[in-house]
């Protein structure tokens, strides 16, 4: 593909996406103006209205999700390589797994006696 | 086009909008959700089948474009839909049943009548209204009193109170050319206030102002109590108000919030009728009178006023034969529990316990004679039986909302804590057709939720075992006078009415209703309970907000 192309095909991408854009915008323009009223945008508090602005500190419960995420998560995307030569490395590529594991295991185990394991 | 029901409004020649306009309306019209007020739970005391009429009921009327209304709305409500309303979007209508909605903020557009019929005539002309519907002009704006305090932003700092957050303006002022500042002196206008955006940035201004003093986590929460848990977290007052899903409609609750734990909640009936006062009056229409008081449960409180009579001088005004107020009161019990069941499983996230509990109480608020209980028996029983089985169920509410055994309650609230008291102790009909009072000793949601489906399963025994349903009529003596006290088993708990009767006219009335007992166990159920354990302890305690006014 000459130069010429590949920078052509790129302000093609541009172009639709910017047409893809402005097609969903006068669609929906089309469909009626958004009007301002009061109370319209309030969050929908059970028929009162929420005071403005709602700045509540959560507690970051899921940070035991995350822990179970990257316990699991990551120790699969390693698992993935490494099941590829586990058996022409033996014995050793085993136990070196086995650590990483025993690592992630900790992570596990932190997380239940947290309660992340607790079905909420 | 029978009297009594208005055809759709027209001001001038309304032309169908065609081309793309017209595809969108006449589809828009096709599937409607509609947010039921004061809720779905009313609509099936009525008698009334939403899904067969077309209509989807949606939790939030951010989904809805139809805003159905059962009957009268109470004057504490009115507020509550004028919100409601302003928070719809377009194209939304007002289908009133049963009611003409005078003096109120949004007027009905369509009119119909209470049951059935009315309400698919009133979804035909909605569906024709929306698909005729022209663009709104631009002087249609929907204003109110109201909704004029959303736009106050003074306000909105003041109530920052529990925030903290007063002392800061200053140092906002300052950190006007830092490039992550886009809400400098927190100027509110009307767009919408995306929560996360607003979170997310005070935690950058937190970033850069970590030596700034005021902002500072710590010195915010420095003078708060501390909860057990110890963390130190910010405190807000969230209401739960007047409508919403899965809570008894009118039940306007504030909950104090630590984090995300409560610990504190305040719930109060927000119907404001002022009914007790109308009680007074003459003895023939006073039953009518006090089944206005709960819409919820009209027989338990017809039988109540019909006792009371009767034990005023121990003039029996009634035929001596009992039985068949023990079982149009015991349908209702089981009505009112699968009622229960519906919106309950609806605060649970547990959809299909909800629809089916629903379907099942449509059916038996529907059914006309005995012989239709029986022949919905086997789906109510095969239903309790998985209900009771389930061990999600079970590990949910095991263990949340216990009240103290000393606390004062009645009804299944007591009976899940262990008492056995119930007014249908001492009644000799209710024994003899087979009552026996259901106990469970836990004290907590699971024991009140178990106890109800067990009260449903004995209260459609001793219905199958009856003659009939209806309930004796009221002849009064012209010179009827005297005291007359009496105590019935509402589905919720024992309500008991005190009356004077002079010259056949009842003098004065005195109510207490099971309800506004239980409204102060509130603050126990939601005691350090995590938000969501929190509404389910309330939902649990079964409050009729009809009961709980003044």
């Amino acid at each position: 593909m000459t130069v010429f192309q590949q920078y052509g095909l790129l302000v093609a991408f541009f172009i639709s996406t910017v047409g893809l854009v402005a097609t969903l915008h006068l669609i929906a323009r089309s469909l009626g103006r958004n009007r301002h009223e009061p109370g319209k945008d309030v969050p929908y508090t059970g028929g009162t209205l929420a005071p403005k602005p709602v700045w509540v500190r959560y507690h970051f419960h899921y940070y035991g999700f995350a822990l179970l995420f990257l316990a699991f998560d990551m120790e699969m995307a390693f698992m993935y390589p490494w099941a590829v030569v586990y058996r022409e490395l033996g014995i050793a590529a085993l136990l070196d797994m086995g650590v990483f594991l025993a690592i992630l295991f900790l992570g596990i185990l932190y997380g239940w006696s947290q309660g992340a394991l607790r079905r909420q | 086009m029978e009297p009594g029901c208005s055809a759709t409004t027209v001001r001038e020649v309304r032309e169908a909008p065609g081309g793309w306009r017209g595809l969108v309306a006449r589809a828009m019209a096709r599937s409607l959700t509609t947010f039921v007020v004061p809720d779905a739970r009313m609509a099936r005391e009525a008698g009334i089948d939403l899904a067969a009429a077309g209509l989807q009921p949606v939790a939030t009327p951010r989904h809805a474009s139809v805003l159905l209304v059962i009957g009268d709305v109470p004057p504490g409500l009115a507020d509550a839909v004028t919100v409601v309303y302003a928070q719809m979007p377009r194209p939304r209508t007002v289908l009133a049943l049963g009611t003409q909605m005078t003096g109120l903020l949004p007027a009905a557009n369509i009119t119909v009548p209470l049951n059935q019929k009315g309400l698919e005539r009133g979804v035909a002309q909605v569906r024709a209204r929306i698909s005729s519907q022209p663009e709104a002009s631009a002087d249609d704006v929907f204003t109110a009193q109201v909704l004029d305090a959303a736009d106050d932003d003074d306000g909105g700092m003041d109530k920052g109170e529990m925030h903290h957050h007063e002392g800061n303006d200053g140092e906002h002022g300052d950190e006007d050319d830092d490039a992550t500042n886009p809400h400098a002196g927190h100027d509110m206008d009307d767009s919408a206030i995306d929560d996360g955006d607003g979170s997310m940035d005070h935690g950058d201004m937190d970033h850069d102002m970590m030596g700034g003093g005021g902002m500072s986590m710590v010195s915010m929460t420095q003078d708060l109590p501390r909860s057990p848990d110890g963390l130190p977290m910010e405190w807000s007052e969230v209401a739960f108000g007047p409508l919403f899903p899965g809570l008894p409609a009118g039940l306007a609750s504030t909950l104090t919030l630590d984090g995300d734990t409560v610990v504190d909640a305040l719930s109060s009936g927000a119907m404001d009728r002022a009914i007790l006062s109308s009680l007074p009056g003459p003895v023939a229409s006073f039953p009518d009178r006090l089944v206005a008081v709960d819409p919820l449960a009209p027989v338990a409180y017809r039988i109540l006023a019909m006792k009371a009579l009767a034990n005023v001088n121990g003039a029996s005004i009634f035929p001596p034969a009992n039985v068949p107020w023990v079982a149009a009161c015991e349908r209702e019990r089981a009505a009112s529990h699968l009622g229960w069941l519906a919106g309950f499983g609806e605060l649970l996230g547990y959809d299909w316990m909800a629809a089916q509990a629903a379907a099942l109480h449509l059916a038996l608020v529907r059914a006309p004679d005995i012989s239709s209980i029986k022949a919905i028996r086997p789906d109510v029983d095969r239903f309790l039986r998985d209900m009771s089985r389930n061990p999600m169920l079970r590990l949910r509410l095991a263990g949340i909302g216990t009240l103290d055994p000393g606390s004062e309650a009645s009804g299944p609230v007591a009976r899940g804590s262990g008492k056995r008291g119930d007014a249908r102790n001492d009644d000799h009909s209710s024994v003899e057709a087979g009552f026996y009072p259901i106990v469970q000793d836990a004290g907590d949601v699971l024991a009140r939720f178990r106890v109800r489906l067990a009260e449903i399963s004995l209260s459609l025994d001793m219905v199958a075992g009856a003659e009939t349903l209806s309930l004796p009529d009221l002849s009064v003596q012209a010179d009827f006078r005297g005291t007359g006290w009496a105590v019935v088993e509402t589905p919720r708990g024992s309500a008991t009415l005190q009356i004077d009767v002079q010259d056949g006219h009842v003098r004065t009335a005195h109510v207490d209703a099971p309800s506004a007992v239980h409204a102060k166990l509130v603050s126990q159920v939601v005691d350090q309970a995590e938000l969501a354990d929190a509404l389910i302890g309330i939902a649990s305690l079964d409050l009729s907000p009809w009961e709980m006014d003044g």
